[in-house]
């Protein structure tokens, strides 16, 4: 009844115990074996170790690729910004200089380098936006990035997909910078993506854009009143020209109206006759000079103002490009596929190959002490 | 510590450590190889290994007992590669040597548990209550993870106790 009680650890535990015994003939081996220990060189043996060499070898070498890295080119990759190929066969990623990578180049370099003073501390800030994407699943994340794109009201103009690398070329809100950012970060792991954002004030071309605006506003604004001033001196001009005529008329619709039958008067009448309407000749001759010369000049006055409006409006024109630009992000994000021993080596600091020397050296070491503690 | 003390040269405690350790291991190799001159012989092997062997034993992490039985195990693997056999369990060869003084109903229980048994289960068996030895030591003697050790020997336990609930049902 009492063992019903009993567990299996039971059971067992005194089942091991009731297998303990002394062999038979426990004496005769004992002396035997006791009689082939000498003490003399237990001692001395005792000292001499198993040096692991092997261990030591891998460990060297650890050191060794450590140390050569470690005065190499640290390992990192670096987003590509892009550049049109020039075949026009669409766009390829092709390292540039920092400064001087996408489209703002567009707006950027016909601007002479001009320094604005302190003083005027508004801000124009024209960015890129270059990204570069490791990832094992090319192809579907370039989807995933063009469909980002879009989703920020933005536009896709240019991309290109394979199985080992990808490449979109953009255009997206200043405003969806930050969560497009964002939303590109979450697709990879932190390790996995590198960014380059280069930012630039457009101050000075804005200060040189309104410069122009200013100077053609005054322009326009000289040039108006000058037109006026020519309308008025010719209406003037005019009036005179027209009351002289009007004399000369009346002069001669009195002399003609005339009476007499005195031959000296009446040749005296003829000659004034004769030189009203020479007058009348002159003055009229005089009015058409005036007229031409006035459409002449009112001519040019109005090519010029025209010419300053259109100026004006060019120069507006402008301004608004800028400001669309500034509200612009050109960027580009290139995709390479990944391998497991670069992750690996993106995940370890210093060099792949020194870690796994270190690994080796430490199973070296454990296979070692195990050797060493149990097999005999 | 004995084996130190054995190390330094005295060979009383290595008269010591034979009395500690003997039983058990003789126990074992009783138990492993059913045959009682055989074990005295890898007996006197495992000692004589372990004599020589002793200059470069090192204390770190292992008990003397598991050094032992770890030469004993190699002892027999070797003695069966020679031999090339291996041979089967009879349990009346078995239990020959066992102390009568186990009740007939616990010693029938433990024939049935082991003739059960797989033999690596019995291994662990033999390693944990025969020997004696802590987890550690017997994962350390069968080149296992000490968590595979546990995990094997509870499933050892659970399968030798199911089977005992069946026999009995059945009876």
């Amino acid at each position: 009844m009492n063992n019903r009680k009993k567990t299996i650890n039971d059971l067992l535990g005194e089942w091991g115990e009731k297998q303990c015994r002394l062999p038979a003939k426990n004496d005769l081996i004992k002396s035997a074996v006791l009689a082939k220990f000498n003490p003399s060189t237990a001692e001395l043996k005792r000292i001499k170790h198993r040096i692991p060499w092997l261990s030591l070898a891998f460990a060297g070498l650890a050191i060794l690729v450590f140390v050569t890295s470690s005065i190499s080119v640290p390992k990192t990759f670096a987003p590509q910004p892009a550049a049109q190929n020039e075949s026009g066969s669409g766009f390829v990623a092709q390292p540039q200089a920092l400064n001087s990578f996408g489209s703002g180049d567009s707006i950027l370099k016909y601007w002479p380098k001009a320094e604005s003073p302190i003083s005027d501390n508004r801000e124009f800030l024209k960015k890129d936006y270059n990204a570069a994407v490791r990832t094992r699943e090319v192809n579907e994340l370039t989807g995933r990035i063009e469909t980002i794109v879009r989703g920020m009201s933005g536009r896709v103009d240019s991309s290109s997909r394979s199985e080992k690398s990808g490449y979109v070329s953009f255009a997206i809100p200043v405003g969806r910078l930050e969560s497009f950012r964002a939303e590109i970060k979450s697709l990879v792991w932190e390790k996995f993506y590198t960014e380059q954002i280069y930012t630039q004030n457009l101050l000075p071309q804005k200060q040189s854009i309104e410069e122009q605006q200013k100077q053609a506003e005054k322009n326009l604004s000289q040039l108006k009143p000058d037109r006026d001033a020519l309308i008025g001196a010719h209406n003037r001009t005019l009036i005179s020209i027209q009351t002289q005529l009007q004399a000369i008329v009346d002069q001669l619709s009195v002399l003609q109206s005339a009476t007499t039958t005195d031959p000296a008067a009446q040749a005296r009448i003829a000659e004034n006759i004769q030189e009203l309407i020479n007058e009348s000749v002159r003055v009229k001759t005089l009015l058409a000079t005036e007229n031409r010369d006035y459409q002449t000049k009112l001519g040019n006055l109005d090519s010029q103002i025209k010419s300053a409006e259109d100026n004006v409006d060019n120069v507006k024109k402008q301004d608004q490009n800028l400001l669309d630009n500034v509200a612009t992000i050109q960027g580009t994000i290139s995709l390479s596929w990944i391998s497991i021993w670069e992750i690996l080596d993106l995940y370890l600091p210093g060099s792949l190959i020194g870690w796994v020397f270190t690994l080796a050296a430490i199973i070296a070491y454990i296979w070692n002490r195990r050797r060493s503690q149990l097999i005999i | 510590m004995l084996i130190l003390k054995a190390q330094k040269g005295s060979r009383e405690a290595l008269g010591r450590l034979w009395d500690k350790i003997t039983p058990k291991l003789f126990g074992y190799l009783i138990n492993v190889t059913k045959n009682e001159a055989l074990a005295e012989d890898v007996l006197q092997n495992t000692w004589l290994k372990a004599i020589e062997a002793l200059p470069r034993f090192e204390t770190r992490g292992i008990s003397p007992s598991a050094w032992l039985f770890a030469i004993a195990k190699n002892e027999c693997r070797e003695h069966w590669r020679k031999t090339a056999r291996e041979t089967d369990l009879n349990l009346e060869e078995h239990d020959k040597a066992a102390d009568d003084s186990l009740n007939f109903e616990d010693k029938f229980l433990i024939e049935k548990i082991l003739a059960d048994l797989s033999e690596e289960d019995r291994e662990l068996i033999r390693l944990r209550y025969i020997a004696d030895l802590p987890v550690n030591d017997i994962a350390r003697i069968l080149n296992i993870n000490f968590v595979a050790v546990r995990v094997r020997l509870h499933r050892a336990l659970v399968r030798a106790r199911n089977n005992i609930v069946a026999k009995k049902l059945t009876t």
